[in-house]
């Protein structure tokens, strides 16, 4: 492999300092970690994060399985408290607010905060259920008010044509592909600020991860959306910025053509071409 | 590191097709000169025959360079490398060509002006170490040597201007003039594209253009 011998340029986190990326014209910060750590009982998981993501825009987070990119994703919605032996430190800036922070509730974050997981996991319930969920928990029981939310938020999951004469039916009867698509139109219901995804297409053949990803170009223009994956393409083909993970730690952060083209840290380099043993 | 193994000796590969059209071609500037100076049409009928050899090193370098995207997904440095190497192997055949016509000038005419042919043979011999060194700065990925040898073309640059703007050389016959300018015209684009070849290298080493 040809190395380039200029490689001096720090844009390796060393995860002390916010202002590490060259990165211009940022759009408005929307979550923000300050020296997050967090521990698995003495397993030491994320070391010291200093990440920040912006609003509309798409940040792909990769690295090799075990490097807390999957521990991460679930702290910024606080899914991972469900672990009973991890502790946290720091800070995790969501608009200013802590969400670590014991006044905030996870209830209200995760109105804000909607997540979409690896495999399509619909209640088995209809369709229309499904997306309506949210909402009547929010206390939305005008079935005309249900029925714009539940057309809307299917439309904007890119599925609306495919099961709109069907709305009845047990969503478990739907192809994976669609399955998902129907699991982000009812994350999309409650109206939240960010959208998580952790490896959202990897249970889904080709075709369907390819609607996926378009509908993520889509959903961008509303929502600020974060996705764990450890298909790398897709990171290079949906995101705009990559933050790569290694051990607990974030090696680079930057614009995602760097990190795929020329990027500055040698690990991010033998990552992203397959050099890691 | 193991990973990939099959990836990196197929980018290893490639690479030795590079250097080995490169090879070619320096043997040809060593002919070139032999040619020119003792006027040997034998081989520069050879030469222009054996052209073929540089064009299928080309083809088997971009049907290996797309087979290794469609298959591999290479990104970063390992992508620069497979887009330099299309692009250099172009370069290279484009040089093949240059030696070509300049072979086909000599045997329609004989160059006799000695202060002529002294410079055409030092462009000749000054392309043939450019493109080595291009090739020892490829393999040890040294970028100073990459950074000369794109500003040794200046040198041959230089040459050229001589041989078409001197009025000392009182060559007398028009088309042998023109025969003369012709060869100092295709020995200053070979030298071009030994500069291009070294931009693709710096390229590939650094992921920036060379400015």
């Amino acid at each position: 492999m040809i190395m380039t011998k200029e490689k001096t340029s720090a844009i390796h986190i060393d995860n002390k300092n916010l202002n590490h990326s060259p990165m211009e014209m940022q759009n408005k910060e929307i979550f923000t970690s300050k020296n997050f750590n967090l521990w698995y009982g003495d397993n030491h998981a994320l070391k010291n994060i200093n990440l920040s993501f912006h609003e509309n825009e798409i940040s792909a987070i990769i690295g090799p399985s075990g490097c807390g990119k999957s521990t991460y994703i679930k702290s910024l919605n606080r899914m991972v408290e469900l672990v009973p032996i991890v502790r946290t430190e720091g800070e995790i800036l969501y608009r200013d607010t802590n969400i670590l922070d014991k006044n905030m509730t996870v209830e209200e974050l995760r109105t804000k905060v909607g997540m979409v997981f690896q495999k399509p996991n619909p209640f088995p319930k209809s369709i229309y259920d499904n997306v309506a969920y949210g909402p009547r928990i929010h206390g939305i029981k005008d079935k005309k008010t249900l029925d714009q939310v539940v057309e809307k938020s299917l439309r904007q999951a890119a599925i609306w044509d495919e099961v709109k004469d069907r709305l009845n039916d047990n969503a478990y009867g739907l192809s994976g592909g669609q399955q998902q698509r129907i699991c982000i139109a009812r994350t999309l219901a409650v109206e939240p600020d960010i959208v998580l995804m952790d490896e959202p297409t990897s249970a889904l053949d080709p075709i369907s991860t390819i609607k996926i990803e378009d509908l993520m170009q889509e959903l961008k223009k509303e929502y600020s959306i974060i996705i764990v994956t450890h298909n790398m393409q897709q990171a290079a083909r949906v995101s705009d910025k990559t933050a790569f993970f290694y051990q607990g730690n974030v090696i680079e952060y930057n614009d995602t053509n760097i990190i795929f083209e020329n990027p500055h840290d040698k690990r991010t380099e033998d990552y992203v071409t397959g050099r890691f043993g | 590191m193991s990973a990939r193994v099959k990836f990196v000796n197929d980018l290893e590969e490639l690479k030795q097709y590079i250097y080995d059209m490169s090879q070619l071609l320096s043997e040809r500037f060593d002919s070139l000169v032999n040619v020119l100076e003792n006027n040997d049409r034998a081989l520069a009928k050879e030469l222009i025959e054996r052209d073929v050899d540089i064009n299928e090193l080309e083809v088997k370098i971009n049907d290996q360079s797309v087979s290794l995207i469609t298959s591999q997904s290479p990104v970063a440095s390992d992508l620069r490398l497979i887009i330099s190497c299309i692009k250099i192997a172009e370069d290279l055949e484009r040089i093949g060509d240059n030696i070509s016509n300049i072979a086909e000038v000599s045997r329609r005419t004989q160059i006799m002006n000695k202060q002529i042919l002294l410079r055409l043979t030092t462009m000749i011999r000054l392309a043939k170490l450019m493109l080595d060194d291009a090739m020892v700065a490829m393999k040890t990925e040294d970028l100073s040597l990459v950074n000369e040898i794109i500003e040794r073309d200046n040198d041959i640059d230089q040459i050229f201007v001589q041989v078409t703007m001197s009025d000392i050389y009182e060559e007398t016959d028009a088309f042998v003039t023109g025969q003369i300018q012709l060869t100092a015209k295709y020995l200053e684009r070979i030298g071009d594209h030994i500069e291009n070849i070294g931009e693709h290298i710096f390229f590939t080493l650094t992921g920036k253009r060379y400015k």
